[in-house]
């Protein structure tokens, strides 16, 4: 468990990425990083990559297909009525309503995945959150140990930070 | 953000700073004027009125509307169809665009996606309208009862109550996802209550780098998601016509001609709303004339479409050779309801190829008079088939002449302002363009900057 955390914030984006070839080169593998847009290029340089949301996706689609198919068959079976001339096994129009499930299971639990990996439900935002990080501002926030934290607020600044702030980690 | 950028260059490459783009399309996100109140005021007693008739109907019985054998299916249904289809062309802008990586549908995107959600809400009232009893609407549900009952999943109408649930929840899911940034960026600016409502719908977002990859890749699967479920969901709705054996309804046809008609619909009603709207909620630096146009080009694809399936209509239907289907088609285009047909090829399938000529795309007048003759005339459309065709049947002795009674047009009409309505009070409560994707990715930005 981290001591302190030190975030800075940057008004511009050219020394935001050099904060974070730094980081880098410096061996900082842990750190959390704040943008009003999306940084697809640079993914790379960021920590944790990857999403198993398309995974959860999948599965809940195929959850949803075969139980599609399933509501389908035990409808047909508690009201056995023949309409239409259609069989009670009709697999052919049966596999509009599994369609449909699929897509509606799989979009159900794809939205409760991601509130899931991302923290999304109302909560106090942390103390490295800046207001600016929503509007025009890049901000990096490291978790520090004892004297790692001077280390890390010097390589901040030396990149080019506007502020520099310690909170509790 | 400046005037129009260069033609060719991307939208998103504008060297337009952050700060300008995201204060220029949260000051939609205020306390509307009291014209705009005013205007609330209005399409609230639409929906009063709508609802005082519908009391009505309720109490009296389903002869208050026009509604007589053979014609089950009147303007209720004619409705539904429409507002269904003004729901596609949302899905299409923010899903398959997004999957094209179209770069212009950022500034249309989040309006058309709102303009979605409502147009699906308010279909979806018709169908429990037009049931009459609408206390047992809950019998379509399958669930275990002391009457064995169970909903006929062979049935077309079954599968669109499947599909109509579907894609009103994934569209609400999707538009809802999309926002969650933005509801972040009003929360940092907001004060007091303001502040702890946002804080509330915003659900914690920061914008820190784990959110974002999330986020993307949820959005990428919605995207994926929703295409091929727009799609699915008119054809399943022309499947309420075309498997029945009914004159007029029963052909092959029916599934891509509902879903062209549904987008042409859907992408007339953005450029009907956004002309106007881009002025009421001051967004006419981030709406542009040039996105407007590109919406445009698409509704002149579709009018493509739209004019192959009502040459190919006729056409089937007389090389088909059945007698009964031929007589259908010459009353459709010479009885009662003809003044309605000829409306429609008019306004779907010749007007739009005026926005071939530049100077109509992009003269934002003529662009809102088609877009609004259009609806007209996919309103219509629906109309003719559903109507047209019930009334003459296999049966002369039994044919009649439809006409909606008051009750019926009241609620029709107290249905569109219900979605306006709705669409008007969230457009100020949330920002009507995506922030988060109209700021240009740094790389981008650097590279217009320089």
């Amino acid at each position: 468990m981290s001591d302190v955390r030190v975030t800075a914030s940057f008004p511009a984006f050219e020394p935001f990425l050099a904060a974070l070839h730094s980081l880098r080169k410096a061996g900082v593998e842990r750190f959390a990083v704040y943008s009003p847009v999306p940084l697809h290029e640079y993914e790379d340089l960021l920590p944790r990559r990857g999403s198993p949301l398309r995974w959860y996706a999948l599965a809940a689609g195929v959850l949803g297909c075969v139980g599609g198919f399933a509501l389908c068959l035990i409808a047909s079976r508690f009201y056995g009525v023949v309409v239409g001339g259609k069989p009670l096994d009709s697999w052919i129009p049966y596999c509009v309503v599994a369609f449909e499930l699929t897509v509606l299971i799989a979009g159900v639990v794809t939205m409760a995945t991601v509130f899931l990996h991302s923290r999304l439900y109302p909560r106090p935002l942390s103390s490295a959150y800046d207001p600016g990080f929503s509007v025009d501002q890049f901000g990096i926030s490291v978790p520090c140990e004892g004297e790692q934290r001077q280390t890390v607020a010097g390589l901040l600044r030396e990149a080019g930070a506007e502020t520099v702030k310690e909170s509790a980690g | 953000m400046a005037a129009n950028p260069e033609p060719g260059t991307p939208f998103a490459m504008t060297a337009t700073p952050y700060r300008e783009v995201h204060e220029d399309i949260l000051q939609a996100v205020r306390f509307p004027s009291r014209r705009y109140l005013g205007l609330l005021a209005l399409l609230a007693g639409g929906m009063g009125w709508a609802a005082l008739c519908f009391g009505y109907q309720v109490m009296t019985g389903m002869g208050v509307t026009g509604l007589n054998l053979p014609v089950g299916w009147g303007t209720y249904i004619t409705s539904f169809v429409f507002w269904v289809g003004i729901g596609h062309a949302g899905t299409l802008i923010s899903a398959i665009l997004y999957l094209l990586r179209v770069e212009w549908r950022t500034a249309v995107a989040r309006a058309a996606e709102t303009m979605t959600v409502f147009a699906v809400m308010t279909a979806g009232m018709f169908p429990l309208i037009h049931l009459g009893r609408v206390w047992v609407m809950y019998f379509i549900m399958p669930y275990p009862n002391t009457a064995h009952l169970w909903p006929n999943f062979r049935s077309p109408l079954v599968f669109d109550v499947v599909a109509i649930t579907t894609y009103l929840t994934i569209s609400a899911l999707f538009w809802y996802l999309g926002l969650i940034p933005d509801l972040a960026a009003v929360r940092d600016r907001a004060t007091g209550r303001r502040r702890w409502i946002y804080g509330l719908l915003s659900v914690g977002w920061q914008g820190e780098n784990d959110q974002w990859r999330h986020y993307l890749r949820a959005y990428a699967c919605f995207a994926a998601l929703a295409t091929p479920l727009v799609i699915s969901v008119h054809s399943v709705v022309s499947w309420d016509f075309a498997v029945g054996i009914v004159p007029g309804w029963h052909e092959t046809l029916f599934p891509p001609y509902f879903v062209a008609g549904a987008i042409h619909s859907g992408l007339a009603m953005v450029l009907t709303l956004l002309i106007p709207l881009r002025g009421v909620l001051k967004l006419k630096r981030v709406i542009l004339p040039r996105h407007l146009e590109e919406v445009a080009k698409l509704i002149v694809l579709t009018g493509f479409i739209m004019l192959y399936a009502y040459v190919v209509e006729p056409f089937m239907v007389w090389y088909g050779g059945n007698e009964i289907e031929r007589q259908s088609m010459v009353l459709r285009a010479t009885g009662p309801y003809a003044p309605y047909y000829w409306v429609m090829v008019f306004c779907n399938a010749v007007l739009p190829f005026a926005l071939f000529w530049k100077q109509v795309r992009s003269n934002l007048t003529a662009l809102f008079a088609i877009g609004l003759l259009i609806n007209v005339g996919m309103w219509f459309e629906r109309y003719v088939i559903i109507v047209g065709s019930l009334s003459n049947d296999f049966m002369p002795s039994a044919w009649f002449t439809y006409a909606p009674s008051w009750v019926e047009l009241s609620i029709a009409i107290g249905a569109g302002c219900f979605f306006l309505f709705m669409l008007l009070v969230t457009l100020r409560v949330v920002p009507a363009v995506s922030v988060a994707e109209s700021k240009p990715e740094p790389h981008r930005a650097e590279e217009a900057a320089s």
